[in-house]
Parts: structure tokens; C-alpha cells; sequence
């Protein structure tokens, strides 16, 4: 049985994607890989071995397995990365950029941090009854969870000359802005205001107090001003700076992820069953130079699964099942292009249906800034009553939303 | 009161009380804090700075100037946003300054807080 689809996956930051694009803004490219862990568990997503990201505020995946767009999608996956849910903390302002390692001591990794800035909640739809061929009937819900451990210790070298650039020019303009501070104090206008106010306040002249800090702060607004008027250009040029921080890491990866999926096989509300609940993590080790290796751990349990026992009949009851695998990737230094090969093997506990395995090659390539076009090709798992192997064939296409604000 | 510079005079308690001064910035930005006190000593942070003080008598006659050059590296709504707040003693803070900038923009906050007895 062939499967062609044709999968678009938004990856859209969400407070900044509506708005209207300003014509001086720039691109920071923020589009991450589809992570979804619902999209996985409902058999949708782009790739079983998905690489440890950085996630996004938000990412929707929509999958239409006809090649015009006149009807609803049949499958939708939504992930919400947690925090960005949540008000800005306190004290978690700066450490967008220092959430690896902690912050006094550059050589631990900030566990909790990690944690936080990377976990995802998931969730996931998928219409059966509008698939053409589909075995199964009705609509299943997934829901899933999905954190890093472990994001890769060494930071992208151009990510680092840009930071360090940065922040140095950050600190020559904070040095400049304090002379001028002090230039501002020199200035017989700024004494007499100064004073004024002060006199005013300390002798309880409430009025009076409050026009002279009228006075005083329009003064200094228009020093001020003219002041930043001066470093105009400067300001301007850390937009070229910003647009080489690519947020990138290297090195071992870890990803957790968790979910369970609920079946309305009769698309009535008040019959629904667990239909799937898995487990899996996922590690490697990601190359700078763009090569990758991870490896897949999964645990399955599917409760009253229809398949074929080992004697030909076909049979039901719950199965357990382990997944095992690799994937080898290799991603263009500049992503311009990607290709990976994986190959997945699933075992039933207990023996009760065969081995089964499933071999992909995926094919990806960055058609624009945040637009990406991936191929995927191969053999899929043998189906639960039929062992034919489906063959697998879609063409994805990426959109980053939000990047460019 | 202008939305990107303060000033303000601060009141300082009879008895002496231990206080703080967190400057902060905001969500997805990069900031670099230049604090520069009445006897010229300037020392700079990275993204926020807690100044802490045994007693509050020691900022007596004292003013602590400050400024901040923010990045937008990742914002929402591209919003730079610094906070300053006073713990410790009875102020109106938390006060905020900030400034609305295209993609990747900077811009450079100007603080003084001026403390009296």
C-alpha cells in the first residue's frame, strides 16, 4: 500500500508571529525540527528518531494526505513549550542565552534550567474516517511530554564570536552612556534643576516639587536623547550582530519524552479507549560539522491490540513492545540541506506477535530563510494484521511563523 | 515620568535598615548593567545586579547612576524592558523603563537614583 501525503508543519513562535512584519526588522532564525511526541504516537510525524531542538514558544503540524486543500486536515499535532506559558520570572531574564551550563560555574550543566527551558506539552488529532484506506475507524486524541536532559555542552563557535561581540559592544556603549552621565551633572541647567527639585521635595513643597521634576526630566529626556541621536548608527549595527546568534549546541543530547493516546473508535464521546501509551528517550551525539548519531529506546503498550500471532490467526489482547534504533544524520553546516537514514526494530514482550522493523531515508532542504522542504522514503513497520511492510512516501514542507518580528 | 530614563529621590528611613537594588532586564533580551557611583567607581554587569547594602545610612547624600544597553535577541512583542527594584526600605518601586524596537534593536536606558536622609 502506498502512503502519499503532503505534511505542512508551522513552527510559530507565538507572541510575535501576527504581527505585522516591520520592513527594517531582521531574521532570527528560530525554526526548530517538528518535536512533537503526539504527532509520533499518532504515526504522523516526519521522522521516528527525532534530533534533541531547541524548542520553540509553539509548533503546529498539519498533515492532509490529499494533494488538493479543499477539505480539513486529518491530522493536527499542537506543542507548547511550558514556560513560555508562564510570566517571565524574576531572575529568568538574561539566561536565554546561558541556560546550558550554571551560572557561576561555566563547567556544570544547569540541569534544572535545561529542564525548564525545554519542556514541551503536546497535543494530537487524527481523523481515521478520512483517510483513504485506512484499517481503522474514528478519531484518536494523543497527548505528550517531552524535556531534554541534555542539550550538548559545547556552543556553536559563531554563536560565541557573536555573543562575545555583543556584549563587548553592549559594554563600550554602557561606558560611553556612564561619561555622559556625568557630563550631564556638569551642566549648569542640570545643577539648578537638580537642586530646585530637591529643595522642594525635602521641604515638603508637593506642588512645587512636582513641576520642577517635570522640568528636570524633560532636561534630561532631551540630553538624553540627543545623546543616544549620537550613537544612532551604532545602535543600528547590533542588528547584524543579533542575526548571527543562532542558538546552537553540540555534543551528547538526551531527550525524554512521554504520552498516551485515546481512541473513539464509533466517534462517540462516551466511548473512548486508551489506545496507546509510550515512553521513550532519545540520545546521541550531534558533530559540528553536521554529522549526528542518536539512538532510540521505546517503550509501547497498546491495550487490546488487534494483530496476528505468530500461528496465523489473528488475535487481542494487550501488548507490550520495545523499539530500538539509530538514525545517522548529516545536516549541512549552514542547514542548507540534510539527509539521514533510520532504522527502527520493534519487539512484543512475551513473543506475541513477530519482530517487525522499519527503514527510512529522509531527505531535507532549506528552500528560505525558515522554509524547508524534506522528503522521507522507506519501509514502515508491517501492519498489525497484514506483514507487508507499508511503504512510506511524503513530501514535507517546514514554515517557520514568528521569527522575523 | 519619562517611560525610558528615571530619576528618583529616595527617602531613606531614620533608623537604618539593610537594603537592595536589583537592576534586571527583561524576557529574551541581552543587557549589559553600567552602574557608576558618587565617587566614580564604575563596574558592569551582565544582565541584571543585585547591590547590596548593611545599612541603608551608607547611600546617605549618595547618588548611583546607571545605565543600560539592552539587545533584543529574542522578545516578545520586541519590548525591551528594565526593572529596578529597591527591597529592604519603604520606596514606590518597582520602577520600569521601557522601549518598543524593531527585530534585533538596541537601546540604551539612563537611572539615577538619588538617596537622602
Amino acid at each position: 500500500m502506498m502512503r502519499n501525503s503532503i505534511v505542512f508543519v508551522f513552527a510559530v513562535s507565538v507572541f510575535g508571529s501576527l504581527h505585522a512584519q516591520e520592513k527594517d526588522s531582521i531574521n532570527l532564525d528560530l525554526l526548530s525540527a517538528p518535536q512533537s511526541p503526539a504527532a509520533n504516537l499518532l504515526g504522523f510525524s516526519d521522522s521516528e528518531i527525532q534530533k534533541p531542538e531547541n524548542p520553540t514558544d509553539f509548533m503546529a503540524l498539519v498533515q492532509k494526505e490529499t494533494s488538493d486543500f479543499t477539505t480539513l486536515p486529518n491530522s493536527i499535532a499542537m506543542d507548547f513549550r511550558i514556560q513560555s506559558m508562564f510570566p517571565a520570572g524574576k531572575h529568568n531574564n538574561y539566561k536565554h542565552f546561558s541556560r546550558l551550563t550554571k551560572e557561576n560555574d561555566a563547567s556544570k550543566i544547569d540541569f534544572l534550567n535545561n529542564l525548564r527551558q525545554t519542556a514541551v506539552f503536546s497535543f494530537g488529532y487524527k481523523n481515521f474516517d478520512m483517510i483513504e484506506d485506512s484499517m481503522r475507524f474514528g478519531q484518536s486524541f494523543s497527548f505528550g511530554l517531552k524535556f531534554s536532559l541534555f542539550r550538548g555542552n559545547k556552543l556553536d563557535e559563531t554563536f560565541v564570536a557573536a555573543y562575545k561581540e555583543l556584549k563587548e559592544k553592549e559594554a563600550a556603549i554602557g561606558l560611553a552612556g556612564s561619561k555622559a552621565q556625568q557630563i550631564i551633572k556638569t551642566e549648569p541647567e542640570y545643577i539648578r534643576l537638580d537642586s530646585l527639585y530637591k529643595n522642594a521635595v525635602i521641604s515638603g513643597q508637593t506642588e512645587l516639587a512636582k513641576n520642577y521634576k517635570v522640568a528636570f526630566d524633560t532636561y534630561r529626556d532631551a540630553y538624553f536623547d540627543a545623546y543616544r541621536e549620537k550613537y544612532k548608527d551604532e545602535f543600528e549595527s547590533f542588528k547584524a550582530i543579533v542575526e548571527k546568534l543562532e542558538f546552537k549546541t553540540y555534543g551528547f543530547v538526551w531527550d525524554f519524552a512521554t504520552g498516551l493516546v485515546f481512541d473513539f473508535p464509533t466517534n462517540n464521546f462516551d466511548y473512548s479507549l486508551i489506545g496507546k501509551v509510550a515512553g521513550w528517550s532519545t540520545f546521541g551525539y550531534e558533530g559540528q560539522k553536521g554529522l549526528s548519531i542518536l539512538g532510540l529506546g521505546r517503550v509501547l503498550y497498546s491495550p487490546d491490540l488487534t494483530y496476528t500471532n505468530p500461528l496465523g490467526a489473528i488475535d487481542t489482547s494487550s501488548v507490550g513492545s520495545f523499539d530500538f534504533g539509530g538514525r545517522l544524520l548529516y545536516e549541512n553546516p549552514g542547514k542548507s540541506f540534510s539527509l539521514s537514514a533510520e532504522g527502527l526494530y520493534r519487539l512484543s514482550f512475551g513473543g506475541v506477535y513477530d519482530p517487525m522493523y522499519r527503514l527510512t531515508f529522509n531527505a531535507g532542504y532549506e528552500i528560505g530563510k525558515n522554509k524547508k522542504l524534506t522528503f522521507v522514503f522507506g519501509r514502515d513497520f508491517d501492519g498489525a494484521i497484514t506483514r507487508d511492510g507499508t511503504v512510506i512516501s511524503a513530501i514535507n514542507f517546514v514554515m517557520g511563523l514568528g521569527s522575523k518580528k | 515620568m519619562s517611560d525610558n530614563s528615571l530619576f528618583e529621590l529616595i527617602h531613606l528611613p531614620k533608623v537604618g535598615a539593610a537594603m537592595s537594588l536589583e537592576i534586571r532586564v527583561g524576557a529574551g533580551q541581552s543587557g549589559t548593567i553600567t552602574v557608576t557611583e558618587t565617587s566614580g567607581k564604575v563596574t558592569q554587569y551582565d544582565g541584571d545586579c543585585i547591590l547590596k547594602y548593611g545599612n541603608s545610612d551608607e547611600l546617605n547624600g549618595r547618588e548611583l547612576d546607571f545605565n543600560i544597553v539592552c539587545t533584543d535577541v529574542n522578545t516578545s512583542h520586541n519590548n525591551l524592558l528594565v526593572t529596578v527594584e529597591i527591597d529592604g526600605i519603604s520606596t514606590s518601586s518597582p520602577w520600569t523603563m521601557s522601549r518598543k524596537v524593531t527585530s534585533g534593536g538596541a537601546y540604551q536606558f539612563f537611572g539615577t537614583l538619588s538617596f537622602y536622609k
